[in-house]
């Protein structure tokens, strides 16, 4: 891809984008993995955890250029892809029993931390390497634009989420768009697509778009229509003010 | 007696609506029943599959205490009893279905003031609260 090119700045701004999205909450789960650890122990599993995050996504994203050359590979990803986005618009679940590593520990910290870095750096790979379309040079880009979003801006990040909940649909949707575009540059339908489907290169990825945007608010919408209680997590009366806690 | 609902989410305009809020209290002949609310943001992605419940929830109320915690010490100071809750959700939505369900008298809210083209692009809850609540209302400018 040229530099000149408006492909390549498309592209750029794709990788931003998913940056943002799906890197956003990692320095969040690093943290919240990290509370109930005693001070001296915290900063050292956020500092690890921040480093590994970084790391994994390095690691991974060599794998996944040559993986990604293998046949049906792409299409795999694609599927992954959808699947990523659909959990993207998909709100807090209410009753996750399901705990993976009790945080009070530092052992139970780190085990959590690995987890969650490994998911999200493969959510962000992914998307980077179906974004980047086999540009190493906008695979390094993806990954330095993802670095201070995990360090530093992931509160921002976060805030302008909360206000402005479109961004996660038009997240989700870019992951369709990707995806879609995956789905029909893997070595097994690259060549078919280009001889005899020609439109397939704008119908895909638009399909992608509708059947991510779709299937996610229809399952999101599921839920929320099962109202919930309203769970009051400080139901108190005239207690004493403690100071305040930090 | 009267049951008031307080949205609260630290910011400075909210804590000086319960300030002003405290000075009207005499309009009432007796002191109403105040409930002060804190509403935080459900947590986004992947958070809430590897983080265990009880975390969150402790994350939650920690950021909510300290949003309130202006206003507890107002009224505090001010000796009016008061009861507080923190939930978790869109707030607007979180505050309408509070008041109606917990069966409060009047929501009194200190909507935030921006500008013209600020209010169009982020419109504030307690716009949106003004829309959808079903009991009366009580805008402290």
């Amino acid at each position: 891809m040229e530099v000149a090119s408006p492909q390549f700045w498309v592209a750029v701004l794709q990788i931003i984008a998913i940056d943002i999205v799906l890197g956003g909450d990692n320095a969040v789960v690093i943290a919240l993995a990290c509370r109930r650890l005693p001070q001296n122990q915290r900063n050292q599993g956020i500092f690890w955890g921040v480093f590994g995050a970084i790391a994994l996504r390095v690691i991974l994203i060599f794998f996944a250029l040559t993986l990604l050359k293998i046949s049906y590979l792409k299409i795999t990803g694609a599927l992954l892809l959808i699947w990523i986005g659909i959990k993207l618009l998909q709100p807090e679940p209410e009753n996750n029993e399901h705990t993976i590593g009790s945080s009070s520990t530092l052992l139970g910290a780190i085990k959590t931390i690995i987890i969650a870095d490994a998911v999200m750096s493969l959510d962000n790979v992914i998307a980077i390497a179906g974004a980047a379309k086999d540009s190493i040079g906008l695979v390094i880009f993806g990954l330095l634009i993802s670095v201070p979003i995990i360090v530093w801006s992931s509160k921002l990040v976060i805030k302008l989420m909360d206000r402005f909940p479109v961004i996660i649909t038009i997240g989700a949707g870019l992951l369709g768009w990707i995806a879609g575009d995956m789905v029909i540059s893997d070595t097994v339908t690259k060549e078919w697509v280009n001889t005899n489907a020609a439109f397939m290169h704008w119908l895909s990825p638009v399909c992608g778009v509708l059947v991510i945007i779709l299937i996610g608010k229809w399952l999101a919408a599921k839920t929320l229509r099962k109202k919930l209680p309203l769970v009051d997590l400080a139901d108190d009366t005239d207690k004493p003010l403690g100071p305040p806690q930090t | 007696m009267l049951k008031f609902l307080l949205p609260v989410d630290g910011s400075e305009t909210s804590n000086k609506a319960v300030l002003d809020f405290i000075k009207l209290l005499d309009w009432y002949k007796e002191t109403p029943e105040i409930h002060l609310m804190n509403v935080q943001y459900p947590l986004h992605g992947n958070a809430p599959m590897l983080i265990d419940k009880k975390s969150i929830n402790e994350y939650h109320q920690e950021k909510g205490m300290k949003e309130l915690q202006a206003a507890r010490e107002a009224m505090n100071k001010a000796g009016v009893n008061h009861q507080f809750h923190i939930t978790v959700g869109d707030p607007a939505q979180m505050i309408v279905r509070y008041g109606d369900e917990k069966q409060c008298d009047q929501i009194v809210i200190g909507p935030r003031k921006l500008g013209a083209v600020k209010g169009l692009l982020l419109g504030s809850v307690a716009s949106k609260v003004m829309q959808h609540s079903k009991i009366p209302m009580l805008l402290m400018k």
